[in-house]
């Protein structure tokens, strides 16, 4: 739909800034501009139907970025995810449809290029992750057909979707069967997609009863309600073509996932060192309290002599202990980031968002510290998906009353600064690209 | 022009309401100082070549508000001021007449009119005068654009494709026959405008009635009013309103049509009507519409084994995008009795099919997916004119709907553009969905007009509607969290009140207030966060005012007009309660606001017999404020409706026609409409500054326009064969999708610009009684779109088959 013609279109962008004041700025695209050949990417959206895609080399600067006559207008992906240090992958769930995705990459003048074909998705992701250099996109709650038409009423499936940017991505979707991989007969939901080794990666299962039963249309179809085991904690390993290979179970903490509504956010993740962290947060109906075990590098089981109860920690500082967290990220060395909602004093009406402080934790020493520097979040900033970069980690804040901006957080002394801001109604993705 | 660009960028509030008041106090005061009397009467009669009386015949006179109707005896006394004058009659179905007349001080003139049916379609034309309703509603102080719907009764269009063609109107839709519609007014669109069959409002008449699938021939003419709506228009519409005045035939009659045309397209037109001499009478209407719709398509097409979209469009054909409907409309009743003008117990019945060929976005391709749904829908009308007293007219209607909906989902197949599919063991293309909806929907109006004098007026009208929506959908994707019944229901009330001031034949003003009052209650979540709802059922009130004044003035030839109104939109009982899954309630919601000035001037002029022209240049400025938004929460999803954003609105219409005896016409219209974002915030109760404060607001054509010529060959082959050939050209500008003012503009996506031709040739046997016509429609096979990368059909050939009997 893009005019193929250049002159009609310069015309037509003529007569629109001719009505538009605002283009009488002089904020439109100067000539190429000299760029690095690693490059911060930024997404930024204005409303729900687009987002502009841009390329800055210093993510610190304090300075604010324009979306005015810059940046690469692309669907509203609300994921983002970087497979390859060369390749951005887009995804963009829309209701009731299939999804859409795209590959990014950074062009030669500093500017965000398409990459790969445009792809179509199935939409709706409990989760994903990166795997092997490609994008793992996970689908809970698939119910199949049997081999008579009917429905399989004995298993409920998953379905998982791979984006391979090296062909061109590629999309590879396979619905497998994730009941009963605990053991006790339950469906499971994958939260996290976590390289583990060279050759799996490890989803925390969070279990679902399942039954047959009626949609309001009184078909029969088969529902999921709360587990019955919801003191246990289980974490599977896959192979490349989803061959279960492990699974590692414990009853120290709940399921590990962060809640927000029907989402279930990742909440393992491994320290670089081949040790992976397993956090729960005190889930549902679970007596275990919020806290976080480990399996050890080459461990064929969680690791009995380590346990670090959180609600603890998070009481030593003054809060409220039974405070949510509901993200992970592992920043560096022992070092893990953990969004919390803690209850504010203004909080905006009618909604809560899904977190709003971050806590550094060091998972080896036990220390938990609350990141300094942040909006505060007594206001419910809004956090945006962040990334972990050289021991450091980005994330964007959109703070009441100010424009979304990068912070940059320290893990070892728990302190943020705030970095570029975006003139933009906020910040969808951040991320890093090296020039092909 | 460049004069009233200025002054209306410069109107501000205060000056917007001393005018109205220095407009009130002028008027007022001029009437207090003289009263002008008029003198002089013609008296007559208006009747057919056989010496019969022709009921609900007009005279007027040409470029002024003189104008009175027959009795039913077919006599009329019209009262004037001495002066020279084009004095005319007309009746639907005759040829109007006009007559030269000088009329002194205190004369009594005696004029009589015989009327010749019209030939063609038997309507009369608009070559000698333009048409006595039509004209009517011109030269209200309203700026409104009428459409002759009858001179389209050969064409094998919908309303939606006749309302294109008025100024100031773009009608987008998403694809073929029956597909989504929707109405840009002047830039407003969706809740904006409200759309009335009959004065009665059409919202929640069901999917099987609507202006996407009615054929044009149940229309006489279509009123389209821009921005101030009278009260008879009983709604809150921001933008504008459209009224479809039907055929009112109190004779029998027969209009009985079927088209065929390009994509195995059929349409089918029953509209009989039998009135007996006691006036009883019994009214079907019925249409039937089917198509295909598998036109050539230009898009980018999926592989299966990778999901890939190829990098390029490439021609293909729509396979599943199958369309019908059935419509019947039976009214019966009587006409014309001592007791009423019209009683009419009616029941309309409708079903519809469509196949879903793509999403919201054309790669995204369907093989199966489909949505159907019926509607019941009985109604009444009364109506009388000096009911108990002489001037005293009063028109009251009732209709009670139930709409059932379904979509349907549930393949275990996907496929590809090409129509190629392959197995899958999971449920939907989409969402495994079996949806079902049902809404019960009533209406009723009361409209009454009392006349005290030629000079003062008053009229009252009360909309009264109720609706109940039950969603039902059975599958869609539930958790702990949703909501524990998904039940709304809405009361609406919007009362109007005006005042019609003649001062005298050159000069009238009508001055208007309207109240709105709804009551909305529903399910809504009481707890402290969405994690942990606490149900409850709420009810929510709210009431407003509303106020305007028209004012319009004829000298020579010209009419001038300015209207102002401050209108309001009532929140929707989905905007207050939210959705069952991911909208939060905001029983806070204050209604939209806009205040809006007209500003128009008509010219018209016969140059001797054989010329005539008609110009039509109107500005229009609107303020909107407190838009109804939906903001959403990026990470989460959940969406909730503030009170958001404010526009401004600038736009010219422009209508110029040209006759040339009853040989030809030729005539366009043009749009030009600037709407501004005025929203200074990036998101409510948020400081933060937009960065799309004064750019232009997206996705919204802005510069469009249609021309079209008509030969007619009178008495070709035989007499009173008429053969009629037309050329129609429409004009739509490219606009941006997005903000225009973001991105790369290499980059950006465009709807592209619109350039397509169309012609009809119709000929008419026996006066009209015969009719065949051709159409061929795009004939340069455009690739069209009226929303991004949805595309419409190409070129299309059409054969229309009409008997008509009056």
């Amino acid at each position: 739909m893009i005019s193929k013609n250049g002159l009609l279109k310069s015309a037509i962008a003529l007569a629109l800034c001719g009505a538009s004041v605002a283009c009488s700025k002089k904020d439109a695209p100067g000539p190429d501009r000299e760029s690095g050949d690693v490059e911060f990417f930024i997404s930024a959206t204005e409303g729900d139907n687009a987002s502009y895609l841009l390329a800055v080399p210093d993510i610190t600067a304090k300075e604010t970025l324009s979306i005015k006559g810059r940046g690469l207008e692309a669907d509203a992906f609300g994921s983002w995810l970087f497979p390859t240090p060369y390749i951005g992958i887009g995804l963009k769930y829309q209701k009731g449809d299939p999804g859409l995705g795209i590959g990014v990459a950074l062009g030669p003048n500093g500017n965000i290029v398409k990459s790969g074909g445009e792809f179509q998705i199935v939409s709706r992701f409990t989760t994903y992750g990166v795997f092997q250099e490609k994008v793992l996109s996970v689908v809970d709650g698939i119910v199949q057909k049997d081999d008579k038409g009917n429905i399989d009423k004995t298993q409920m499936y998953s379905t998982f979707n791979f984006v391979d940017p090296a062909k061109n991505n590629a999309v590879t979707t396979i619905t497998k069967s994730t009941t009963n991989l605990t053991g006790n007969g339950e469906y499971a939901v994958l939260s996290g997609v976590v390289q583990f080794g060279k050759n799996n990666f490890l989803s925390a299962l969070v279990p679902r009863r399942f039954a047959e039963g009626e949609d309001r249309n009184k078909n029969k179809t088969l529902v999921t309600s709360n587990t019955q085991y919801p003191d246990s904690v289980w974490v599977a390993s896959f192979d490349k073509d989803l061959k279960l290979t492990k699974v590692y179970g414990d009853d120290r903490i709940s399921y590990a996932a962060g809640r927000h509504r029907s989402q279930y956010n990742n909440a393992i993740s491994d320290d670089g060192k081949g040790n992976v962290y397993v956090f729960s947060p005190s889930n549902d109906q679970t007596s275990k309290a919020a806290g976080v075990i480990r399996i050890k590098s080459g461990g064929s089981n969680f690791d009995k002599d380590y346990y670090w109860n959180l609600e603890n920690a998070v009481a030593g500082t003054g809060k409220n202990a039974k405070s949510k967290f509901k993200e992970i990220y592992h920043v560096s060395g022992d070092y893990f980031i953990l969004g919390y909602l803690l209850d504010g004093t203004n909080p905006i009406k009618d909604d809560v968002p899904n977190i709003n402080a971050l806590a550094v934790v060091n998972v080896v020493d036990k220390t938990f510290k609350w990141v300094e520097g942040l909006p505060d979040f007594n206001y419910y900033p809004q956090f945006g998906t962040p990334i972990s970069e050289d021991g450091r980690f980005y994330t964007p804040i959109k703070e009441v009353d100010k424009k979304p901006a990068i912070y940059i957080i320290d893990p070892v002394n728990a302190k943020a600064t705030k970095g570029l801001e975006v003139d933009a109604k906020s910040i969808s993705g951040i991320g890093k690209l090296r020039k092909k | 022009m460049s004069k009233m660009k200025i002054y209306l960028f410069e109107i501000k509030q205060v000056v917007r309401i001393s005018l109205l008041f220095s407009i009130l106090f002028t008027s007022t005061s001029l009437f207090a100082q003289k009263t002008k009397r008029e003198h002089a009467k013609i008296i007559g009669y208006v009747k057919d070549i056989d010496g019969n009386a022709i009921p609900g015949a007009t005279i007027y006179v040409l470029n002024t508000a003189y104008s009175t109707q027959v009795d039913k005896n077919g006599h009329y006394v019209l009262v004037l001021a001495s002066g020279e004058y084009d004095v005319i009659s007309s009746a639907v179905g005759f040829i109007a007449d006009k007559k030269r007349m000088s009329i002194g001080e205190g004369d009594n003139k005696h004029q009589q009119f015989v009327l010749k049916v019209d030939p063609n379609t038997a309507i009369e034309q608009v070559v000698v005068s333009g048409k006595s309703a039509i004209q009517e509603v011109r030269e209200t102080p309203y700026n409104v654009a009428v459409l002759d719907a009858t001179k389209f009764h050969n064409s094998s269009m919908e309303l939606s494709d006749l309302l294109n063609r008025a100024s100031g109107v773009k009608i987008r839709q998403s694809g073929g026959l029956g597909s989504a519609t929707s109405i840009n007014l002047n830039g407003f669109s969706g809740r904006h405008v409200k759309v009335f069959i009959d004065g009665v409002p059409m919202q929640g008449m069901g999917s099987a009635f609507q202006l996407n699938n009615i054929p044009v021939n149940l229309a006489e003419r279509i009123e389209i009013y821009k921005g101030v709506v009278p009260i008879e228009l009983g709604s809150d519409a921001l933008g504008g309103a459209i009224n479809i005045i039907t055929n009112k035939r109190n004779k029998s009659y027969a209009d009985v049509s079927y088209s065929y045309g390009s994509f195995n397209t059929h349409k089918t037109n029953v509209n009989v009507g039998y009135s007996a001499k006691n006036g009883f009478t019994v009214q079907l209407n019925a249409f039937q519409n089917y198509s295909d719709n598998n036109y050539p398509v230009y898009t980018q097409i999926r592989d299966f084994e990778t999901s890939i979209f190829t990098p390029d469009s490439i021609w293909t054909k729509a396979f599943h995008n199958k369309y019908h409907n059935e419509t019947a409309i039976l009214k019966v009743g009587f006409v014309n009795t001592k007791w009423a003008d019209q009683f009419l117990l009616g029941v309309t019945l409708g079903q519809e099919y469509a196949d879903i060929q793509n999403a919201n976005i054309m790669k995204i391709v369907y093989g199966e997916k489909a949505r159907k749904g019926n509607t019941i829908m009985p109604s009444l009308t009364y109506s009388k004119r000096d009911l108990l007293t002489e001037g005293l007219d009063l028109i009251l209607t009732a209709n009670y709907n139930h709409n059932y909906n379904q979509n349907i989902d549930t393949a275990s197949r996907e496929y590809n553009w090409l129509g190629e599919y392959r197995e899958r063991k999971t449920i939907g293309e989409g969402v495994n969905t079996m949806a079902e909806f049902n809404n019960d929907n009533a209406t009723a109006s009361l409209n009454v007009v009392y006349k005290l004098s030629n000079k003062h007026s008053f009229s009252f009208n009360d909309v009264w509607s109720t609706f109940e929506r039950k969603n039902a959908d059975k599958n869609a994707v539930k958790d702990e969290f949703s909501k524990p019944e998904d039940k709304a229901s809405n009361y609406k009330n919007i009362a109007g009140l005006s005042y019609k001031f003649n001062y005298n034949k050159q000069w009238v003003t009508t001055l208007f207030g309207k109240h709105y009052k709804q009551s909305t209650t529903g399910t809504v979540n009481a707890g402290e966060s969405e994690s942990f709802p606490t149900w409850k059922r709420v009810t929510a009130d709210a009431s407003a005012f509303g106020y305007g004044i028209a004012t319009t003035y004829f000298w020579k030839e010209f009419q001038y007009k300015v209207s102002y109104e401050k209108a309001l939109r009532m929140p929707s009982d989905s905007e207050i309660l939210g959705d069952a899954v991911l909208e939060r309630a905001n029983a806070e919601l204050k209604p939209e606001r806009s205040n809006g000035v007209n500003i128009g001037a008509s010219y018209q002029k016969d140059f001797n017999e054989n010329h005539a022209i008609y110009i039509d240049l109107s500005g229009l400025y609107r303020d909107v404020q407190d838009f109804i938004q939906r903001t959403i929460v990026q990470r989460t999803g959940e969406a909730q409706n503030v009170n958001h954003g404010k526009v401004q609105n600038l736009g010219l219409n422009f209508e110029g026609r040209y006759y040339y005896k009853r040989f030809l016409s030729a005539g366009g219209t043009l749009t030009y409409q600037s709407l501004i974002n005025k929203e200074r915030y990036t998101n409510y109760g948020d400081a933060q500054l937009s960065t799309t404060y004064n750019d232009r607001m997206p996705n919204q054509p802005y510069l469009y326009g249609n021309g079209e010529v008509e030969v007619r060959f009178q008495d070709f082959g035989a007499a009173t064969n008429l053969l009629t050939v037309g050329y129609n050209m429409n004009y739509v500008h490219a606009f941006y999708l997005n903000w225009p003012s973001l991105g790369t503009s290499s980059d950006k996506r465009t709807i592209d610009g619109q350039l397509s031709h169309d012609f009809i040739a119709s000929y008419a046997m026996k006066s009209g009684r015969y009719n065949v016509s051709f159409e061929a429609r795009n004939i340069t096979d455009r690739r069209l779109y009226d929303n991004f990368s949805l595309q419409k059909p190409g070129r299309s050939f059409g054969v229309k088959l009409r008997y008509f009997f009056m």
